[in-house]
């Protein structure tokens, strides 16, 4: 297990180095004059070059992205050009405000989703099979903006029970219901979708093996059969997609937070990515990039623990 | 082919044969096929759907009125029988730019997933057939590629390069190529192990040759589902990227871009964003639906 842990972690760091780079290079070495962006169209050449420099943009690439990834594991991620403040508080700040908006999100909808899967699955080709697993279906496929725009014309505009736009929640529970749950409602929709259909598919498979068949034959009541060989079995494969879903998470904090105006990081990105406020669009992908691994090695690592095919395997 | 028949017949008669077979055999199957897809109620709801923007796409100049006629005197005005979604802030018609909206999103979704699957299926029968060390590259680049949320992705891309629907097309049929090779590669890796492919081996036919006329033939089941699932999520990125003012820009009536624009009007006149959003959710979840029951048909 410890050897298994370790081969993991040394994967995930090697993703990371890669990642850094790909993030470097994307941020870099694409077109786009980040003298000038500062500057404005009215500056002249001189002076963008001259900032330019100051910035260090006319060092090559390597060397750049060397001291750039040293300063950036030392803690000191620079200052952005644009907002004029240190990048590493800002980025950290928003990262928490979207940590609170997905964990909201997270811990209301994926209960909710495997038990629905689960059920589904037990009521395999019913009419109640059906209707779950097309809703499921057809949630995944609505953008976030649609879903948004449409639960904010109700829940805000036309009944008034919250605010249009969200800001970050105080830790009073009424709080953090009024301001999260209208734009986590979005991503709940993609999640459920992706969530239940695989605990609907884990189970079904279960549920089809030939240890249930046994479990059955040999008098096991109905309950004991569910919980003890089929659950245990269906549900590692959904650690995995929750797992794989905080990527997508982030992807969909971009879109969540700017149609609320929420403060979070994707909202960062965005602004950073059309400025040309390179430190913070490098810090900000590279800090999803971390978690995102880092969700997956979890992930894995609680899989490995809770099935031994897996573990002895590696 | 009547040629070709006869050419077996002379000289392998008992070869011709089994070759009739086959065909009948095909024609027969493709038969089922059809009749499948055409029983499946999910594919018929989604094919209505489907149908009724690519031909809203086509058609608006003729059936509705002029999107972009600006009317001062009738501003952020409810639906009523002069309109019936209501106007925008510029007083254009909205319902006639929900109809006309249809057409930019029906033009690079389309063909970036034709980008997409051109690029990803020779990827995918490239990297399936050969293996090897190309094969080991790809599954780490992908691996990789994976690791980021891919709407992030193309906002720096599009930051950077610009905002033109070209690169918009351009940047989610790179994307999608490498996820599509994926899905190509694993139906050619099966496909490889079959005997026709020895067969072909054995004749002396070469890989381009054996990629492109035994196997391709034989994963376009796979291909056709996967451009459909593609198709639906090429939808949601365009409408995406446009809402994020990333994509289409103003005066095009697009959907994504009209969503954008009214959220500023929200308190006042929800049918600027209620319709256009409607109209997007029905276009996704009909190409969707189409996927499903396609793939519920295929794989039967």
């Amino acid at each position: 297990m410890g050897r298994y842990v370790l081969r993991r972690l040394g994967l995930t760091a090697i993703t990371l180095v890669l990642v850094s780079f790909a993030v470097f290079a994307a941020a870099q070495v694409l077109p786009g004059d980040v003298g000038r962006t500062i500057l404005g169209p009215y500056a002249s050449q001189q002076q963008v070059d001259q900032l330019n420099h100051q910035l260090g943009a006319d060092e090559p690439v390597v060397k750049r992205y060397v001291l750039w990834a040293g300063d950036f594991v030392r803690g000191d991620w620079g200052e952005s050009p644009i907002q004029r403040v240190p990048v590493r508080p800002l980025v950290l700040d928003r990262l928490k405000n979207s940590l609170i908006l997905g964990a909201f999100a997270l811990v209301l909808i994926v209960p909710f989703s495997v038990a629905l899967g689960v059920f589904a699955a037990l009521n395999y080709g019913k009419a109640l099979d059906r209707i779950i697993s097309i809703s499921g279906l057809s949630f995944v496929a609505l953008p976030e903006f649609v879903v948004g725009v449409v639960v904010i014309v109700i829940f805000a505009v036309q009944l008034g029970w919250f605010p249009t736009t969200s800001q970050v929640p105080s830790a009073d529970p009424v709080d953090i219901v009024r301001q999260c749950l209208l734009p986590s409602i979005p991503l709940m929709f993609v999640l459920f979708g992706y969530i239940s259909r695989m605990a609907r598919a884990g189970t079904i498979e279960a549920l089809r093996s030939n240890y249930t068949r046994t479990a059955v034959l040999k008098g096991l009541p109905q309950r004991h059969v569910i919980v003890r060989h089929v659950l245990r079995n269906s549900l590692l494969p959904t650690i995995t997609v929750v797992s794989v879903q905080v990527g997508y998470l982030v992807g969909g904090l971009v879109v969540v937070e700017t149609l609320f105006s929420y403060p979070g990081i994707g909202e960062l990105i965005l602004n950073a990515a059309t400025g040309h406020d390179l430190p913070t669009l490098e810090a900000s992908v590279l800090m999803i990039a971390l978690i995102y691994t880092a969700s997956n090695l979890v992930a894995d690592v609680v899989t490995a623990l809770l099935n031994p095919r897996v573990r002895l395997a590696a | 082919m009547s040629t070709l028949d006869e050419q077996g017949v002379a000289g392998l008669p008992d070869g011709a044969a089994a070759q009739v077979d086959v065909r009948r055999l095909r024609r027969q199957r493709r038969a089922e096929l059809v009749s499948a897809v055409l029983h499946s109620k999910t594919f018929l709801v989604g094919m209505g759907i489907l149908i009724f923007w690519v031909f809203s796409a086509l058609a608006w100049r003729w059936i509705v009125r002029d999107p972009q006629a600006v009317d001062p005197s009738a501003t952020l005005a409810a639906p009523s029988t002069a309109h019936w979604f209501g106007t925008d802030n510029l007083g254009r018609d909205v319902f006639a730019r929900v109809i006309a909206g249809s057409a930019p999103v029906l033009t690079i979704a389309p063909l970036a997933t034709l980008l997409g699957i051109t690029g990803g299926a020779t990827l995918g029968l490239v990297t399936g057939y050969y293996r090897g060390w190309i094969d080991d590259v790809f599954s780490r680049v992908v691996d990789a590629l994976l690791a980021f949320p891919l709407i992030i992705l193309a906002v720096l891309v599009l930051a950077s390069l610009g905002r033109e629907p070209r690169n918009v097309i351009l940047v989610i049929g790179i994307i999608f190529t490498p996820l599509i090779a994926r899905t190509v590669r694993s139906a050619v890796m099966v496909e490889r192990e079959r005997e026709y492919v020895a067969a072909a081996r054995l004749r002396g036919e070469r890989g381009p040759r054996i990629m492109a006329v035994e196997i391709l033939p034989n994963i376009t089941g796979p291909i056709v589902v996967e451009g459909t699932i593609r198709l639906g999520y090429a939808i949601f990125a365009a409408a995406t990227l446009a809402f994020l003012g990333l994509g289409i820009q103003d005066p095009s009536p697009d959907w994504g871009l009209a969503i954008a624009n009214g959220r500023a009007y929200l308190q006042i006149a929800w049918w600027m964003v209620l319709f256009p959003a409607a109209a997007l959710a029905t276009l996704v979840v009909g190409v969707n639906l189409v996927a499903d029951g396609l793939r519920g048909a295929i794989e039967e």
